[in-house]
Protein backbone atom coordinates (compact mmCIF):
# COMPACT_ATOMS: atom_id res chain seq x y z
CA UNK A 1 0.00 0.00 0.00
CA UNK A 2 1.39 3.42 -0.98
CA UNK A 3 2.53 6.12 1.96
CA UNK A 4 -0.74 8.16 2.75
CA UNK A 5 0.13 11.81 2.95
CA UNK A 6 -2.03 13.86 4.82
CA UNK A 7 -0.37 17.14 5.00
CA UNK A 8 -1.92 20.57 3.62
CA UNK A 9 -0.45 24.16 3.29
CA UNK A 10 -3.62 26.38 4.24
CA UNK A 11 -1.70 29.63 2.68
CA UNK A 12 1.37 29.48 4.62
CA UNK A 13 0.23 27.37 7.52
CA UNK A 14 1.82 23.85 7.47
CA UNK A 15 -0.58 21.47 9.02
CA UNK A 16 0.81 17.39 8.83
CA UNK A 17 -2.98 16.49 8.94
CA UNK A 18 -6.07 18.12 7.88
CA UNK A 19 -8.35 17.68 10.48
CA UNK A 20 -8.96 20.56 12.96
CA UNK A 21 -10.67 21.21 16.26
CA UNK A 22 -13.27 23.82 15.61
CA UNK A 23 -12.82 27.19 17.83
CA UNK A 24 -15.41 27.13 20.97
CA UNK A 25 -15.75 23.30 21.09
CA UNK A 26 -12.31 22.67 22.12
CA UNK A 27 -11.79 25.13 24.85
CA UNK A 28 -7.61 25.64 24.90
CA UNK A 29 -7.16 21.35 24.53
CA UNK A 30 -7.27 20.52 28.02
CA UNK A 31 -10.06 19.01 28.35
CA UNK A 32 -9.52 16.64 25.51
CA UNK A 33 -6.43 15.10 26.67
CA UNK A 34 -7.90 12.14 27.84
CA UNK A 35 -10.00 11.36 24.92
CA UNK A 36 -7.70 12.19 22.15
CA UNK A 37 -4.01 12.09 20.71
CA UNK A 38 -3.38 16.19 20.15
CA UNK A 39 -0.31 15.61 18.59
CA UNK A 40 -2.78 13.72 15.63
CA UNK A 41 -4.18 17.29 15.54
CA UNK A 42 -3.46 18.89 12.09
CA UNK A 43 -4.33 21.92 14.36
CA UNK A 44 -6.73 23.45 17.12
CA UNK A 45 -8.68 26.85 16.76
CA UNK A 46 -9.13 27.90 20.19
CA UNK A 47 -11.69 29.43 22.14
CA UNK A 48 -12.77 33.00 20.38
CA UNK A 49 -10.72 35.62 22.04
CA UNK A 50 -11.21 39.57 22.33
CA UNK A 51 -9.27 41.95 23.29
CA UNK A 52 -10.18 41.99 26.58
CA UNK A 53 -12.03 39.26 28.63
CA UNK A 54 -15.52 38.78 28.36
CA UNK A 55 -18.24 36.96 30.70
CA UNK A 56 -20.87 35.94 27.92
CA UNK A 57 -24.69 35.79 27.68
CA UNK A 58 -26.93 34.89 30.33
CA UNK A 59 -27.87 31.19 30.79
CA UNK A 60 -29.35 29.16 29.67
CA UNK A 61 -27.37 29.10 26.73
CA UNK A 62 -27.85 25.84 24.65
CA UNK A 63 -31.05 23.99 23.22
CA UNK A 64 -31.01 21.21 21.38
CA UNK A 65 -32.74 20.39 17.72
CA UNK A 66 -33.16 17.59 15.17
CA UNK A 67 -29.39 16.80 14.82
CA UNK A 68 -27.80 19.74 16.47
CA UNK A 69 -27.68 22.44 19.10
CA UNK A 70 -28.21 26.17 19.20
CA UNK A 71 -25.94 27.78 21.26
CA UNK A 72 -25.40 31.45 22.77
CA UNK A 73 -22.38 31.43 24.68
CA UNK A 74 -21.18 35.01 23.18
CA UNK A 75 -17.72 34.55 23.15
CA UNK A 76 -16.77 34.11 26.85
CA UNK A 77 -12.60 34.26 26.92
CA UNK A 78 -10.30 35.04 29.21
CA UNK A 79 -8.83 38.17 26.57
CA UNK A 80 -6.09 37.49 24.20
CA UNK A 81 -3.46 38.70 26.62
CA UNK A 82 -4.29 35.99 29.17
CA UNK A 83 -3.96 33.65 26.24
CA UNK A 84 -0.75 34.55 25.06
CA UNK A 85 0.39 33.94 28.79
CA UNK A 86 -1.33 30.97 30.04
CA UNK A 87 -2.53 28.81 27.65
CA UNK A 88 0.35 29.16 24.53
CA UNK A 89 2.73 27.12 26.66
CA UNK A 90 0.79 24.48 27.36
CA UNK A 91 -0.78 24.06 23.64
CA UNK A 92 3.13 24.24 22.25
CA UNK A 93 4.09 20.74 24.33
CA UNK A 94 2.04 19.09 21.23
CA UNK A 95 2.55 18.78 17.61
CA UNK A 96 -0.48 20.64 16.61
CA UNK A 97 -0.68 24.49 14.93
CA UNK A 98 -2.06 26.98 17.38
CA UNK A 99 -4.96 28.85 15.45
CA UNK A 100 -5.79 31.89 17.52
CA UNK A 101 -9.48 32.25 16.65
CA UNK A 102 -10.05 36.33 17.03
CA UNK A 103 -12.97 38.24 17.17
CA UNK A 104 -13.71 41.88 17.97
CA UNK A 105 -16.85 44.33 18.13
CA UNK A 106 -15.08 47.07 16.57
CA UNK A 107 -11.92 47.60 14.25
CA UNK A 108 -9.38 48.72 16.68
CA UNK A 109 -10.69 46.04 19.20
CA UNK A 110 -9.02 43.59 16.22
CA UNK A 111 -6.15 45.44 15.67
CA UNK A 112 -5.05 45.91 18.68
CA UNK A 113 -5.33 42.06 19.28
CA UNK A 114 -4.28 41.01 15.83
CA UNK A 115 -0.84 43.36 16.64
CA UNK A 116 -0.27 41.70 20.17
CA UNK A 117 -0.90 37.87 18.28
CA UNK A 118 1.28 39.02 15.26
CA UNK A 119 4.67 38.90 17.97
CA UNK A 120 2.86 36.09 19.83
CA UNK A 121 3.99 32.06 19.35
CA UNK A 122 0.70 31.56 17.35
CA UNK A 123 1.07 29.66 14.06
CA UNK A 124 -1.88 31.51 12.50
CA UNK A 125 -4.83 33.83 12.97
CA UNK A 126 -8.57 32.81 11.94
CA UNK A 127 -10.60 35.92 12.14
CA UNK A 128 -14.15 35.32 13.16
CA UNK A 129 -16.24 38.14 11.93
CA UNK A 130 -19.13 35.72 12.29
CA UNK A 131 -20.29 35.18 15.16
CA UNK A 132 -23.73 35.92 15.64
CA UNK A 133 -23.96 35.94 19.47
CA UNK A 134 -22.82 39.70 19.82
CA UNK A 135 -24.77 42.54 19.27
CA UNK A 136 -22.30 45.36 18.85
CA UNK A 137 -21.12 45.03 15.21
CA UNK A 138 -19.49 41.67 15.18
CA UNK A 139 -22.34 39.85 12.64
CA UNK A 140 -22.19 43.44 10.61
CA UNK A 141 -18.55 42.77 9.18
CA UNK A 142 -18.92 39.47 7.98
CA UNK A 143 -22.05 40.56 6.32
CA UNK A 144 -20.70 43.91 4.63
CA UNK A 145 -18.51 42.87 1.81
CA UNK A 146 -17.24 46.10 2.02
CA UNK A 147 -16.61 46.32 5.91
CA UNK A 148 -15.30 43.34 5.81
CA UNK A 149 -12.60 44.32 2.79
CA UNK A 150 -11.61 46.90 4.97
CA UNK A 151 -11.44 44.76 8.43
CA UNK A 152 -9.16 42.24 6.57
CA UNK A 153 -6.77 45.15 5.36
CA UNK A 154 -6.38 46.73 8.51
CA UNK A 155 -6.23 43.59 10.61
CA UNK A 156 -3.30 42.31 7.45
CA UNK A 157 -1.37 45.32 8.03
CA UNK A 158 -0.66 44.43 11.73
CA UNK A 159 -0.37 40.87 11.28
CA UNK A 160 2.60 40.76 8.57
CA UNK A 161 3.80 37.07 9.81
CA UNK A 162 1.48 35.16 10.10
CA UNK A 163 -0.85 33.29 7.79
CA UNK A 164 -4.71 34.83 8.09
CA UNK A 165 -7.56 32.87 7.71
CA UNK A 166 -11.15 34.88 7.89
CA UNK A 167 -13.90 32.70 9.29
CA UNK A 168 -16.92 33.24 7.08
CA UNK A 169 -20.67 33.41 8.24
CA UNK A 170 -23.04 31.42 6.57
CA UNK A 171 -25.58 34.12 7.23
CA UNK A 172 -25.57 36.22 4.13
CA UNK A 173 -26.96 36.37 0.78
CA UNK A 174 -23.96 35.50 -1.22
CA UNK A 175 -20.80 33.78 0.55
CA UNK A 176 -18.96 34.05 -2.56
CA UNK A 177 -19.31 37.54 -1.73
CA UNK A 178 -17.62 37.67 1.19
CA UNK A 179 -15.30 35.31 0.37
CA UNK A 180 -14.52 37.91 -2.52
CA UNK A 181 -13.89 40.31 -0.11
CA UNK A 182 -11.87 38.89 2.79
CA UNK A 183 -9.17 37.35 0.13
CA UNK A 184 -9.17 41.30 -2.22
CA UNK A 185 -8.55 42.36 1.41
CA UNK A 186 -5.24 40.08 1.91
CA UNK A 187 -6.67 36.63 3.41
CA UNK A 188 -4.66 33.78 3.30
CA UNK A 189 -7.51 31.50 3.34
CA UNK A 190 -11.21 31.47 4.43
CA UNK A 191 -12.73 28.68 6.67
CA UNK A 192 -16.41 27.92 6.69
CA UNK A 193 -19.36 27.80 7.98
CA UNK A 194 -19.83 29.62 11.34
CA UNK A 195 -23.09 28.84 13.07
CA UNK A 196 -26.17 29.62 11.35
CA UNK A 197 -28.44 31.79 13.25
CA UNK A 198 -31.53 29.91 14.66
CA UNK A 199 -33.72 30.19 17.24
CA UNK A 200 -36.00 27.46 19.90
CA UNK A 201 -39.62 28.21 21.22
CA UNK A 202 -41.05 26.48 24.09
CA UNK A 203 -44.45 26.80 23.03
CA UNK A 204 -46.03 25.59 26.42
CA UNK A 205 -44.31 28.44 28.56
CA UNK A 206 -44.52 30.53 25.12
CA UNK A 207 -40.68 31.92 25.63
CA UNK A 208 -37.78 31.62 23.59
CA UNK A 209 -35.48 28.77 25.03
CA UNK A 210 -32.07 30.28 25.21
CA UNK A 211 -32.10 33.62 27.44
CA UNK A 212 -30.22 35.30 24.40
CA UNK A 213 -33.51 34.72 21.99
CA UNK A 214 -31.45 33.71 19.30
CA UNK A 215 -28.30 31.02 18.91
CA UNK A 216 -26.04 29.75 16.75
CA UNK A 217 -26.85 26.26 15.05
CA UNK A 218 -24.21 24.23 14.46
CA UNK A 219 -23.94 20.20 13.95
CA UNK A 220 -25.07 17.55 11.05
CA UNK A 221 -28.14 19.55 10.51
CA UNK A 222 -26.40 22.24 9.05
CA UNK A 223 -24.22 19.83 6.81
CA UNK A 224 -25.72 20.59 3.85
CA UNK A 225 -25.76 24.30 3.66
CA UNK A 226 -22.03 23.88 4.76
CA UNK A 227 -21.10 21.35 2.10
CA UNK A 228 -23.17 23.92 -0.69
CA UNK A 229 -21.47 27.13 0.80
CA UNK A 230 -17.38 25.34 0.60
CA UNK A 231 -18.47 24.31 -3.21
CA UNK A 232 -19.97 27.82 -4.12
CA UNK A 233 -16.93 29.43 -2.11
CA UNK A 234 -14.52 27.10 -4.35
CA UNK A 235 -15.90 28.46 -7.64
CA UNK A 236 -15.40 31.79 -6.29
CA UNK A 237 -11.81 31.95 -5.14
CA UNK A 238 -8.59 30.78 -5.35
CA UNK A 239 -7.51 30.62 -1.61
CA UNK A 240 -7.32 27.53 0.42
CA UNK A 241 -10.64 26.87 2.19
CA UNK A 242 -10.99 25.22 5.66
CA UNK A 243 -14.39 23.56 5.34
CA UNK A 244 -16.97 22.47 8.50
CA UNK A 245 -20.29 22.42 9.61
CA UNK A 246 -21.55 19.36 10.89
CA UNK A 247 -18.94 17.05 10.43
CA UNK A 248 -18.63 13.67 12.39
CA UNK A 249 -16.70 11.28 10.39
CA UNK A 250 -14.13 10.75 7.50
CA UNK A 251 -16.69 10.74 4.97
CA UNK A 252 -18.03 13.80 6.06
CA UNK A 253 -14.42 15.24 5.97
CA UNK A 254 -13.89 13.36 2.52
CA UNK A 255 -17.17 15.46 1.20
CA UNK A 256 -15.86 18.96 1.81
CA UNK A 257 -12.24 18.37 0.37
CA UNK A 258 -14.19 16.82 -2.59
CA UNK A 259 -16.95 19.89 -2.33
CA UNK A 260 -13.15 21.84 -2.86
CA UNK A 261 -12.06 22.34 1.22
CA UNK A 262 -7.88 21.99 1.71
CA UNK A 263 -8.51 21.17 5.35
CA UNK A 264 -11.77 20.57 7.97
CA UNK A 265 -12.49 21.22 11.40
CA UNK A 266 -14.72 19.09 13.63
CA UNK A 267 -16.29 21.01 16.09
CA UNK A 268 -20.10 20.05 17.81
CA UNK A 269 -19.25 16.36 17.48
CA UNK A 270 -16.27 17.21 19.77
CA UNK A 271 -19.32 18.01 22.71
CA UNK A 272 -20.75 14.58 22.37
CA UNK A 273 -17.94 12.51 21.20
CA UNK A 274 -14.99 13.51 22.53
CA UNK A 275 -12.50 11.35 20.39
CA UNK A 276 -14.28 12.88 17.50
CA UNK A 277 -11.61 14.44 15.92
CA UNK A 278 -9.56 11.34 15.95
CA UNK A 279 -12.70 9.26 14.53
CA UNK A 280 -12.72 11.70 11.59
CA UNK A 281 -8.79 11.30 11.02
CA UNK A 282 -8.93 7.36 10.97
CA UNK A 283 -12.15 7.78 9.11
CA UNK A 284 -10.49 9.78 6.67
CA UNK A 285 -7.21 7.73 5.92
CA UNK A 286 -9.85 4.46 5.59
CA UNK A 287 -11.74 6.45 3.04
CA UNK A 288 -8.14 7.08 1.08
CA UNK A 289 -6.99 3.76 1.44
CA UNK A 290 -10.56 2.45 -0.41
CA UNK A 291 -10.07 5.24 -2.71
CA UNK A 292 -6.39 5.04 -3.58
CA UNK A 293 -5.72 8.44 -2.95
CA UNK A 294 -1.95 9.31 -1.47
CA UNK A 295 -2.80 12.74 -1.14
CA UNK A 296 -5.46 15.33 0.02
CA UNK A 297 -4.53 16.87 -3.46
CA UNK A 298 -5.84 13.73 -5.26
CA UNK A 299 -9.40 14.60 -4.41
CA UNK A 300 -9.73 18.27 -3.43
CA UNK A 301 -12.59 19.77 -5.47
CA UNK A 302 -12.82 16.62 -7.84
CA UNK A 303 -16.88 16.49 -7.07
CA UNK A 304 -17.69 14.82 -10.49
CA UNK A 305 -20.93 16.63 -11.66
CA UNK A 306 -23.51 15.56 -14.52
CA UNK B 1 -13.77 8.45 29.62
CA UNK B 2 -16.48 6.80 27.61
CA UNK B 3 -18.13 3.36 28.83
CA UNK B 4 -20.46 1.23 28.01
CA UNK B 5 -22.40 0.05 30.56
CA UNK B 6 -25.15 -2.95 30.81
CA UNK B 7 -28.52 -2.06 32.42
CA UNK B 8 -29.04 -4.78 34.98
CA UNK B 9 -32.32 -3.36 36.95
CA UNK B 10 -34.70 -0.71 35.94
CA UNK B 11 -37.93 -0.14 37.98
CA UNK B 12 -40.67 3.05 37.71
CA UNK B 13 -40.06 4.35 41.28
CA UNK B 14 -43.39 6.67 40.88
CA UNK B 15 -45.22 7.04 37.05
CA UNK B 16 -42.56 9.79 36.49
CA UNK B 17 -39.23 8.58 38.35
CA UNK B 18 -37.47 5.76 36.68
CA UNK B 19 -34.21 4.27 38.48
CA UNK B 20 -31.72 2.01 36.85
CA UNK B 21 -28.84 -0.26 37.95
CA UNK B 22 -25.95 -0.33 35.84
CA UNK B 23 -22.90 -2.71 35.60
CA UNK B 24 -19.96 -0.94 35.95
CA UNK B 25 -17.46 -4.15 36.68
CA UNK B 26 -15.52 -2.13 34.21
CA UNK B 27 -14.78 0.72 35.26
CA UNK B 28 -12.00 1.42 37.64
CA UNK B 29 -12.36 4.86 37.90
CA UNK B 30 -13.67 6.10 41.64
CA UNK B 31 -16.91 7.79 41.43
CA UNK B 32 -17.40 9.99 44.09
CA UNK B 33 -20.86 11.51 45.61
CA UNK B 34 -22.27 14.42 44.07
CA UNK B 35 -20.64 13.85 40.38
CA UNK B 36 -22.73 12.93 37.38
CA UNK B 37 -22.30 10.93 33.87
CA UNK B 38 -23.66 12.40 30.37
CA UNK B 39 -25.66 9.87 29.05
CA UNK B 40 -26.44 9.15 25.45
CA UNK B 41 -30.25 8.36 24.99
CA UNK B 42 -30.66 7.59 21.57
CA UNK B 43 -33.36 8.39 19.27
CA UNK B 44 -33.07 11.74 17.36
CA UNK B 45 -31.60 13.31 20.60
CA UNK B 46 -28.05 15.16 19.88
CA UNK B 47 -27.01 15.65 23.32
CA UNK B 48 -26.01 13.70 26.07
CA UNK B 49 -27.83 14.26 29.37
CA UNK B 50 -26.33 15.12 32.70
CA UNK B 51 -27.79 12.71 35.30
CA UNK B 52 -26.32 12.61 38.95
CA UNK B 53 -25.03 9.47 40.47
CA UNK B 54 -27.84 8.48 42.93
CA UNK B 55 -25.78 5.57 44.46
CA UNK B 56 -22.89 3.36 43.56
CA UNK B 57 -23.50 -0.31 45.43
CA UNK B 58 -23.59 -3.94 45.03
CA UNK B 59 -26.88 -5.70 43.23
CA UNK B 60 -26.64 -9.66 43.19
CA UNK B 61 -22.82 -9.33 43.63
CA UNK B 62 -21.95 -6.98 40.55
CA UNK B 63 -20.64 -4.00 41.70
CA UNK B 64 -23.62 -1.08 39.86
CA UNK B 65 -23.99 2.31 39.36
CA UNK B 66 -27.77 3.63 40.48
CA UNK B 67 -29.21 6.35 38.52
CA UNK B 68 -32.58 7.78 39.32
CA UNK B 69 -34.36 9.92 36.56
CA UNK B 70 -37.41 12.14 36.26
CA UNK B 71 -39.30 11.14 33.10
CA UNK B 72 -39.54 15.29 31.30
CA UNK B 73 -38.04 15.60 27.93
CA UNK B 74 -37.50 13.30 24.89
CA UNK B 75 -34.11 12.29 26.37
CA UNK B 76 -35.21 10.34 29.28
CA UNK B 77 -38.62 9.54 27.66
CA UNK B 78 -35.95 7.37 25.77
CA UNK B 79 -33.86 6.65 28.97
CA UNK B 80 -37.21 5.28 30.68
CA UNK B 81 -37.88 3.13 27.87
CA UNK B 82 -35.06 1.26 28.33
CA UNK B 83 -35.04 -2.93 29.12
CA UNK B 84 -32.55 -5.02 31.13
CA UNK B 85 -29.71 -5.93 28.66
CA UNK B 86 -29.91 -3.01 27.14
CA UNK B 87 -26.53 -1.09 26.79
CA UNK B 88 -26.20 2.80 27.71
CA UNK B 89 -23.11 4.91 26.29
CA UNK B 90 -21.82 7.21 29.24
CA UNK B 91 -19.13 9.60 29.48
CA UNK B 92 -17.99 10.41 33.76
CA UNK B 93 -17.64 10.31 36.41
CA UNK B 94 -17.58 14.09 35.67
CA UNK B 95 -17.58 17.21 38.02
CA UNK B 96 -16.60 18.01 41.64
CA UNK B 97 -18.30 15.90 44.14
CA UNK B 98 -19.06 16.39 47.54
CA UNK B 99 -16.10 17.11 50.03
CA UNK B 100 -16.54 15.18 53.03
CA UNK B 101 -13.11 15.87 54.81
CA UNK B 102 -13.67 17.02 58.80
CA UNK B 103 -16.92 16.65 59.05
CA UNK B 104 -18.42 14.16 62.06
CA UNK B 105 -21.74 15.68 62.17
CA UNK B 106 -23.71 16.47 58.69
CA UNK B 107 -27.32 17.35 58.22
CA UNK B 108 -28.57 16.99 54.58
CA UNK B 109 -31.46 18.70 52.98
CA UNK B 110 -33.04 17.64 49.86
CA UNK B 111 -35.62 18.67 47.86
CA UNK B 112 -37.71 16.97 45.02
CA UNK B 113 -35.25 15.06 42.54
CA UNK B 114 -32.73 16.85 44.45
CA UNK B 115 -32.46 13.62 46.73
CA UNK B 116 -30.92 11.61 44.61
CA UNK B 117 -27.32 12.41 44.74
CA UNK B 118 -27.54 12.57 48.48
CA UNK B 119 -28.65 9.17 49.21
CA UNK B 120 -25.18 8.21 47.73
CA UNK B 121 -23.31 10.56 50.07
CA UNK B 122 -25.37 9.20 52.92
CA UNK B 123 -24.07 5.75 51.74
CA UNK B 124 -19.88 7.48 51.91
CA UNK B 125 -21.12 9.66 55.60
CA UNK B 126 -22.47 6.69 57.34
CA UNK B 127 -19.49 4.21 56.04
CA UNK B 128 -17.42 7.60 57.71
CA UNK B 129 -19.12 7.09 60.98
CA UNK B 130 -20.00 10.42 60.23
CA UNK B 131 -23.62 11.63 62.23
CA UNK B 132 -25.99 12.46 59.65
CA UNK B 133 -29.24 13.59 59.64
CA UNK B 134 -31.33 13.51 56.73
CA UNK B 135 -34.51 15.77 55.77
CA UNK B 136 -36.04 15.37 52.45
CA UNK B 137 -39.31 17.32 51.20
CA UNK B 138 -41.46 16.83 48.43
CA UNK B 139 -44.65 18.50 47.27
CA UNK B 140 -47.37 15.99 48.67
CA UNK B 141 -47.60 12.39 49.19
CA UNK B 142 -47.60 11.12 45.43
CA UNK B 143 -44.30 12.80 44.67
CA UNK B 144 -42.38 10.65 47.69
CA UNK B 145 -39.49 8.37 46.47
CA UNK B 146 -36.53 7.19 47.80
CA UNK B 147 -37.33 7.72 51.51
CA UNK B 148 -37.21 3.91 52.05
CA UNK B 149 -33.32 3.50 50.68
CA UNK B 150 -32.31 6.75 52.81
CA UNK B 151 -33.43 4.69 56.18
CA UNK B 152 -32.07 1.30 55.02
CA UNK B 153 -28.13 3.58 55.17
CA UNK B 154 -28.94 4.21 59.03
CA UNK B 155 -29.27 7.62 58.84
CA UNK B 156 -32.03 9.84 60.53
CA UNK B 157 -34.34 10.70 58.35
CA UNK B 158 -37.11 12.99 58.36
CA UNK B 159 -39.59 13.22 55.47
CA UNK B 160 -41.63 15.99 54.92
CA UNK B 161 -43.76 17.36 52.37
CA UNK B 162 -45.61 20.93 51.15
CA UNK B 163 -48.71 20.08 51.70
CA UNK B 164 -48.77 18.26 54.42
CA UNK B 165 -50.24 15.23 53.27
CA UNK B 166 -47.01 12.98 54.38
CA UNK B 167 -45.11 13.42 57.36
CA UNK B 168 -44.38 16.44 58.58
CA UNK B 169 -45.46 19.75 56.85
CA UNK B 170 -44.16 22.83 55.26
CA UNK B 171 -40.60 22.80 53.33
CA UNK B 172 -38.35 21.19 53.57
CA UNK B 173 -35.62 24.65 55.05
CA UNK B 174 -38.95 25.17 57.84
CA UNK B 175 -38.85 21.54 59.03
CA UNK B 176 -35.35 21.97 59.24
CA UNK B 177 -35.17 25.08 61.03
CA UNK B 178 -38.39 23.35 63.37
CA UNK B 179 -35.40 20.81 64.30
CA UNK B 180 -32.59 22.58 65.04
CA UNK B 181 -30.30 22.34 67.53
CA UNK B 182 -26.80 21.79 67.12
CA UNK B 183 -24.71 23.32 64.68
CA UNK B 184 -23.69 20.34 61.79
CA UNK B 185 -20.08 20.80 60.67
CA UNK B 186 -21.12 20.68 57.24
CA UNK B 187 -24.72 21.57 55.50
CA UNK B 188 -25.30 19.96 52.77
CA UNK B 189 -28.22 20.47 50.25
CA UNK B 190 -29.27 19.52 46.51
CA UNK B 191 -32.69 20.43 45.42
CA UNK B 192 -34.55 23.16 43.52
CA UNK B 193 -32.28 26.15 43.30
CA UNK B 194 -35.06 28.45 45.01
CA UNK B 195 -34.86 26.37 47.73
CA UNK B 196 -31.10 25.25 48.38
CA UNK B 197 -30.48 29.63 48.26
CA UNK B 198 -33.15 29.60 51.37
CA UNK B 199 -30.52 26.71 52.56
CA UNK B 200 -27.70 28.69 51.88
CA UNK B 201 -29.27 31.97 53.39
CA UNK B 202 -29.88 30.25 57.00
CA UNK B 203 -26.34 28.34 56.86
CA UNK B 204 -24.78 31.90 56.02
CA UNK B 205 -26.93 33.37 59.06
CA UNK B 206 -25.70 30.86 61.24
CA UNK B 207 -22.64 30.33 60.30
CA UNK B 208 -22.39 26.44 59.07
CA UNK B 209 -20.56 25.78 56.27
CA UNK B 210 -22.60 24.08 53.53
CA UNK B 211 -22.13 22.97 50.10
CA UNK B 212 -24.74 22.98 47.37
CA UNK B 213 -25.41 20.69 44.52
CA UNK B 214 -26.30 23.19 41.36
CA UNK B 215 -28.12 21.96 38.18
CA UNK B 216 -27.26 24.46 34.69
CA UNK B 217 -28.21 23.26 31.53
CA UNK B 218 -25.14 21.84 29.64
CA UNK B 219 -23.65 20.69 26.12
CA UNK B 220 -20.52 18.82 27.35
CA UNK B 221 -20.74 18.47 30.69
CA UNK B 222 -16.72 18.64 31.24
CA UNK B 223 -15.53 21.73 30.52
CA UNK B 224 -15.17 22.24 26.56
CA UNK B 225 -18.30 24.39 25.59
CA UNK B 226 -18.78 26.80 28.41
CA UNK B 227 -22.41 26.76 28.08
CA UNK B 228 -22.94 26.05 31.95
CA UNK B 229 -20.99 29.40 32.89
CA UNK B 230 -21.14 30.29 36.66
CA UNK B 231 -19.67 33.27 38.55
CA UNK B 232 -16.74 32.68 41.03
CA UNK B 233 -16.71 34.55 44.16
CA UNK B 234 -13.97 36.39 42.61
CA UNK B 235 -15.36 37.33 39.47
CA UNK B 236 -13.44 35.08 37.93
CA UNK B 237 -15.63 32.55 35.13
CA UNK B 238 -16.22 28.98 36.21
CA UNK B 239 -18.24 25.66 34.68
CA UNK B 240 -20.91 24.58 36.78
CA UNK B 241 -19.55 20.97 35.17
CA UNK B 242 -16.56 21.04 36.04
CA UNK B 243 -15.85 23.45 38.98
CA UNK B 244 -19.36 22.25 40.54
CA UNK B 245 -21.25 20.95 40.47
CA UNK B 246 -21.27 20.95 44.16
CA UNK B 247 -20.09 24.20 45.25
CA UNK B 248 -19.25 25.09 49.09
CA UNK B 249 -19.56 28.32 51.28
CA UNK B 250 -18.62 31.26 49.44
CA UNK B 251 -17.44 29.79 46.13
CA UNK B 252 -19.63 31.07 44.01
CA UNK B 253 -19.75 35.25 43.61
CA UNK B 254 -23.80 36.12 44.60
CA UNK B 255 -26.03 34.05 42.34
CA UNK B 256 -23.35 32.93 40.87
CA UNK B 257 -25.34 33.56 37.25
CA UNK B 258 -23.97 35.47 34.44
CA UNK B 259 -26.79 38.39 34.87
CA UNK B 260 -25.69 40.90 31.86
CA UNK B 261 -25.17 40.79 28.41
CA UNK B 262 -21.62 40.72 27.07
C1 LIG C 1 -20.57 26.05 21.75
C2 LIG C 1 -19.96 26.63 20.50
C3 LIG C 1 -19.11 27.73 20.59
C4 LIG C 1 -18.54 28.29 19.45
N1 LIG C 1 -17.67 29.34 19.58
C5 LIG C 1 -17.05 29.83 18.48
C6 LIG C 1 -16.06 30.86 18.59
O1 LIG C 1 -15.72 31.30 19.69
N2 LIG C 1 -15.49 31.34 17.47
C7 LIG C 1 -15.82 30.85 16.22
O2 LIG C 1 -15.26 31.30 15.23
N3 LIG C 1 -16.73 29.86 16.09
C8 LIG C 1 -17.34 29.35 17.18
N4 LIG C 1 -18.26 28.32 17.04
C9 LIG C 1 -18.58 27.81 15.69
C10 LIG C 1 -17.79 26.54 15.35
O3 LIG C 1 -16.40 26.78 15.38
C11 LIG C 1 -18.19 26.03 13.95
O4 LIG C 1 -17.92 27.02 13.00
C12 LIG C 1 -19.65 25.66 13.82
O5 LIG C 1 -20.13 25.14 15.04
C13 LIG C 1 -19.96 24.69 12.69
O6 LIG C 1 -19.26 23.48 12.82
P1 LIG C 1 -19.83 22.17 13.61
O7 LIG C 1 -21.18 21.89 13.04
O8 LIG C 1 -18.83 21.09 13.37
O9 LIG C 1 -19.91 22.57 15.03
C14 LIG C 1 -18.85 27.76 18.16
C15 LIG C 1 -19.71 26.65 18.08
C16 LIG C 1 -20.26 26.08 19.22
C17 LIG C 1 -21.16 24.89 19.08
S1 LIG D 1 -21.30 21.81 29.86
FE1 LIG D 1 -19.73 22.30 28.45
S2 LIG D 1 -18.45 23.50 29.69
FE2 LIG D 1 -19.88 22.81 31.13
Amino acid sequence: MADLNLSVDIGGLKLHSPVIAASGTFGFGHEFEPYADLNRLGGISVKGLTLKPRQGNPAPRIAETAGGILNSVGLQNPGVEAFIEKEIPYLRQFKTKIIANLAGSCEDDYVQAAALLNEADVDAVELNVSCPNVKAGCAAFGQDPVALEGLVKAVRKVLPAKPLIIKLTPNVTSIAETARAAVSGGADAVSLINTLLGMKIDARRMRPVLANVTGGMSGPCVKPVALRMVYEVSKAVNVPIIGMGGIETGEDAAEFILAGASAVQVGTANLVHPNAVTKVEDGLIQYMQDMKFTSIADFRGKLQIG
Amino acid sequence: MEYNLTIVKTEHLLPNIVSMLLDITEVSEEILPGQFFQVTCGGDTYLRRPISVCDVTEYEGTKVLRLVLEVKGKGTHLLAEKKVGDVLCVLGPFGRGFNLNDVAKADLIGGGLGVCPLLYLTRALVQKGVETCVFVGFRNQAAIFLTEDFKALGAHVVVSTDDGSFGEAGYAIQVYKNHFTEKPDMLYTCGPQVMMNTVVAFADEQEILYQESREERMGCGFGACLVCACKMQDDSMGHVCKDGPVFGTGMLSVGGKVAHHG
